[in-house]
């Protein structure tokens, strides 16, 4: 998502930002190992994180760039994961719309204003939803106990594409997506939830992803409403 | 084109702005000539707002909250209370933006920002109540109910279809303002708790 926010709202900071990738790819983001065994309740246990009924949230949206570079918008986003849809709206903090796309196995754009037209910037923008929200797509692989009782499972995508969801004893959980074995996408939500929603392991107070490339960056998501969709909007 | 980009998101911040600053200043009598006499003797104001988002992907609208300080002859301060607290302060020419994140607030470098530097020059514009000189707008009265504001080009009416000021029947104060993106999407600002002309200052315009 932030690509584009670098490219269009920062183009005087790419080249520190690519500069700053650089030191930070030379640490190591490989995949690791996992047990190829799948032990018992995996898929529920890793399900966990991820939406099963229709919902719309509600979040503040800080993306922050590896120069420090930082844009603030409002993200609406509804969640249909039975169909794996998606219909997401971004505005400013004023409220006025910058962009608003639909996936439904294509991204179609309502509206897109500068710098949020293009059609790559919504794919990029549906891929991380769908990396949000969406339980992976791929076959379930491996799992794993951690010494500290996180559980790990491993999904593999048949395109090089690899997701390791982590469930820990705390609620909380992150993601891991990896492409030829290389890290370019993580989700980490914390532990805190609404206290209405203490049993609701998807619905997080905070999200961070972050995206490692030639254009790294990190969107900070905090929730400001969740609500369920009635059956028949989607 | 990716000046004229800019132009464009300048243009929609401007607007939001001005719109939102200068609706309040109104006086309804049903004449557009007696408001910007009206708006002459108002030197300060201030009010509390509830900002409704409509959007056909909202279960509800979407509500902000927050507080609004203005002193001629350029002077603003639109302050976002919740959900996501911001501050948007010009003075002296000078427009910036600060956000509340993760680490308390810092200044915005979203887009949109540089074109702030001209708003000063619409606001003046807009408090003369001398709408039909505005390059941006047509401005009629419609049924003696409100003031219904018309981008005049093209490429403005792509972001704002029109803006309605709905005056209150006290001098001086608007009840609303509603902004339309389009059909489904369009923006409700409610003042209350209106203050004109108290001393207000320096500092409110200058500090986050």
């Amino acid at each position: 998502m932030t690509v584009f926010l670098m490219r269009r709202f920062f183009p005087k900071v790419l080249c520190v930002a690519i500069l700053l990738f650089g030191v930070s790819c030379s640490r190591s983001y490989r995949l690791e190992p996992l047990s190829s065994l799948i032990i018992p309740g995996s898929e529920s246990r890793c399900a966990a994180p991820f939406v099963k009924e229709n919902r719309q949230f509600i979040h503040s949206i800080e993306a922050v760039l590896a120069s420090g570079g930082t844009a603030s918008v409002i993200g609406v986003t509804n969640v249909y994961p039975k169909r794996e849809v998606v219909h997401c709206v971004i505005m400013t903090v004023e409220g006025f719309v910058l962009f608003d796309a639909t996936y439904d196995q294509q991204v179609h754009v309502e509206r897109g204003i500068p710098p949020f037209e293009s059609k790559a910037f919504a794919e990029g923008l549906m891929r991380d939803i769908t990396l949000i929200f969406f339980r992976p797509s791929g076959e379930l692989t491996g799992s794993a106990w951690s010494a500290d009782g996180s559980f790990t499972c491993r999904y593999e995508m048949g395109n090089k594409t690899v997701e390791d969801v982590r469930v820990h004893p705390d609620n909380s959980w992150d993601i891991h997506q990896y492409m030829d074995e290389r890290l370019v996408r993580s989700v980490t939500a914390g532990a805190d939830r609404r206290d209405e929603k203490k049993n609701d392991p998807f619905m997080p107070l905070q999200l961070e992803l972050t995206a490692y490339g030639e254009y790294g960056y990190s969107l900070h998501l905090r929730l400001i409403e969740a609500k369920r969709l009635a059956d028949g909007n989607r | 084109m990716m000046r004229r980009r800019n132009v464009h998101l300048k243009r929609l911040f401007e607007i939001a702005v001005v719109c939102l600053t200068c609706s309040v200043f109104l006086g309804w009598t049903g004449d557009l000539k007696k408001f910007g006499e009206e708006a002459k003797a108002v030197k300060s104001l201030s009010a509390d707002f509830v900002q409704e988002k409509n959007l056909k992907i909202l279960v509800q609208p979407f509500v902000s909250k927050g507080v609004f300080y203005f002193k001629k002859p350029g002077s603003l301060r639109w302050e976002y209370k919740s959900p996501v607290r911001s501050v948007l302060l010009m003075h002296n020419g000078e427009t910036r933006r600060f956000l509340e994140g993760r680490d308390g607030f810092r200044e915005d470098q979203g887009p949109g920002m540089q074109g702030m530097q001209v708003v000063m020059g619409e606001i003046s514009l807009w408090l003369s109540g001398n709408f039909g000189d505005n390059p941006d707008f047509e401005a009629t009265v419609e049924d003696k109910r409100a003031i219904v504001l018309r981008p005049r080009m093209e490429s403005l009416s792509k972001f704002i279809s029109k803006i309605e000021l709905l005056p209150s029947d006290r001098p001086g104060v608007i009840r609303s303002v509603v902004l339309y993106e389009g059909d489904d999407s369009y923006t409700t600002i409610r003042f209350e708790n209106v203050r004109v002309n108290e001393d207000l200052p320096e500092s409110l315009f200058v500090e986050k």
